[in-house]
């Protein structure tokens, strides 16, 4: 239940957030890819207290909250233009699948589960880079709704004038 | 520009996040040792990391609502 709220508040708040931002859930999720990825290589794969590491592994659900938030971020940003929606949203599948399918081999070896700790480790790396980008995509995200707005008050200013003008004559 | 660039790179890395929470069911697994009776049931197994796919139901709630 607290992963359900958990993951509807990052929407809401996704929703609510200045802009509509979608960067922050993005964040936020790769900080949580980080923080229980690292938890879970770095303690006992069986503690004295079964809880401690079924809560980790529950609470590591929400680093995968932010993908409904990621599609959602290219649609919006390519509504515009049907054919970058439908090209990026090829190649993020692309990544994807293509990675998914051969580096949790090394990551993941089903032969060593469930004492994974270097894969655990590789993805909090994952993440951290993840994070890395999510900050990037906000800040130039951030930049180019600025320049646009900057480019539509000249014209604006100038469709003013020109109507005021129009006006006195 | 940056939505065809940096966007399925942040994609490429969060999926690959997926395999931590799917590491789970190994773990259930994982007590039950043979020759020691069965700490968890076999329905347990299969059962209990389900839990970890509860963001997905709420997720597409929350595509339904952004989109």
């Amino acid at each position: 239940m607290i992963v359900i709220v958990g993951a509807l508040t990052a929407a809401w708040v996704s929703d609510a957030l200045p802009g509509s931002a979608r960067w922050p859930i993005m964040a936020f999720a790769s900080t949580m890819g980080i923080i229980f990825p690292t938890a879970l290589a770095a303690t006992p794969v069986h503690p004295t207290h079964r809880a401690q590491r079924w809560v980790l592994y529950y609470l590591a659900a929400t680093m995968n909250v932010a993908a409904g938030v990621c599609w959602t971020f290219v649609n919006e940003t390519s509504r515009h233009d049907p054919e970058k929606r439908a090209y990026v949203g090829a190649m993020m599948n692309a990544f994807a699948y293509i990675f998914t399918a051969w580096v949790p081999i090394f990551t993941f070896p089903t032969y060593k589960q469930p004492f994974i700790v270097t894969g655990n480790y590789v993805n909090a790396g994952f993440a951290a880079a993840a994070l890395v980008l999510s900050v990037l995509i906000g800040y130039l995200h951030n930049r180019d709704v600025k320049r646009k707005a900057a480019q539509k008050q000249p014209s604006l200013r100038d469709e003013e004038t020109s109507s005021g003008e129009q006006e006195k004559l | 520009m940056i939505v065809l660039t940096t966007v399925p790179l942040y994609f490429l890395f969060a999926a690959q996040l997926g395999q931590t929470t799917g590491s789970m069911i190994f773990w259930v697994k994982s007590y039950n040792v043979k020759g020691q009776p069965p700490v968890f049931s076999v329905a347990a197994i299969n059962i209990i990391p389900l839990g970890v796919g509860l963001p997905v139901i709420s997720q597409d709630c929350a595509d339904y609502r952004s989109t």
